[in-house]
């Protein structure tokens, strides 16, 4: 697990499901709420960001995140992804760029996910805040 | 209704029109619809000049373009420019979703686009899709 520059290892358990199943599902749904899902917990569990909502495909990023501390509010957009065929060096790239075009947010941050080799990756850009 | 509520209402409908414009089913738009009325709904109760208040200004216009209604869209537009104390920027962005939707239109249809109103280019679009370059005749 790659959090902005720290790495670290985590162990990751959920309950299992009845592979007999599988079939019945779309296998890119499948990885795309797979990563959703751990993306979303990431942040959670390591900056202490909750969800707001879901933002649509113009906003730059599918969700819009909050981190409160000492009664100061912050907006993230976060943008997610998620691959089960290669590396997530490439998508976090492509996801940080998406990203970065989100505005009315205090920070922008990506999160990717690959399954080929279990890992995440949380991001954050840093980028100029648009005068209104 | 809470904005915590219509935050989560929001969430699933974007999901569920997402999944359905991805199906290509004829229900998207109507799905799309629904994004639109809840982000009118949380654009109700948060100000322009708070960021979710421009987010849901922005999505409830964009959303009602995605449902086909573009009338509603320039509807939403002109209420929310008209707003007192409206950030610049949002009525950019908000004028930029018209403007991008005609030039889409006269890029498909430049003759009509030419000696049309915007609105009506879009009607006669959306009549030819829908009954054929004889529909437009009848």
């Amino acid at each position: 697990m790659a959090i902005e520059s720290s790495r670290r290892h985590c162990l990751l358990t959920w309950l299992s499901a009845d592979l007999g199943t599988l079939e019945q599902h779309d296998s890119k749904r499948i990885t795309e709420d797979g990563a959703e899902a751990i993306a979303l917990a990431v942040p959670h569990e390591s900056k202490a960001w909750h969800v707001v909502r879901r933002l649509q495909q113009g906003e730059h990023a599918d969700w819009l995140l909050e981190h409160r501390s000492n009664d100061v509010r912050k907006l993230i957009a976060f943008e997610v992804g998620g691959t089960d065929r290669r590396g997530i060096a490439a998508l976090l790239r492509e996801k940080l760029a998406q990203v970065a075009k989100s505005i009315d947010v205090d920070h922008r941050c990506a999160g990717v996910v690959g399954f080929k080799q279990p890992q995440t990756a949380l991001q954050s850009v840093e980028m100029p805040t648009r005068v209104h | 209704m809470s904005i915590e509520t219509l935050n989560a209402l929001v969430s699933g409908a974007i999901w569920r029109a997402e999944q359905l414009d991805e199906l290509g089913l004829e229900t998207a738009p109507s799905a799309w619809m629904e994004v639109s009325k809840l982000e009118e709904e949380i654009a109700k109760i948060t100000p322009a000049k708070e960021a979710e208040g421009r987010i849901a200004r922005r999505g409830a216009v964009r959303a009602a373009f995605q449902a086909n209604d573009p009338v509603r869209a320039r509807e939403l537009v002109e209420r929310y420019t008209a707003e007192k104390g409206i950030p610049k920027s949002l009525r950019n962005d908000l004028r930029g979703m018209l403007k991008a939707d005609s030039d889409e239109l006269s890029d498909e249809f430049p003759f009509a686009a030419k000696h049309n109103k915007p609105n009506d280019v879009r009607m006669l679009a959306n009549q030819l899709r829908e009954c054929g370059p004889f529909g437009l005749v009848a």
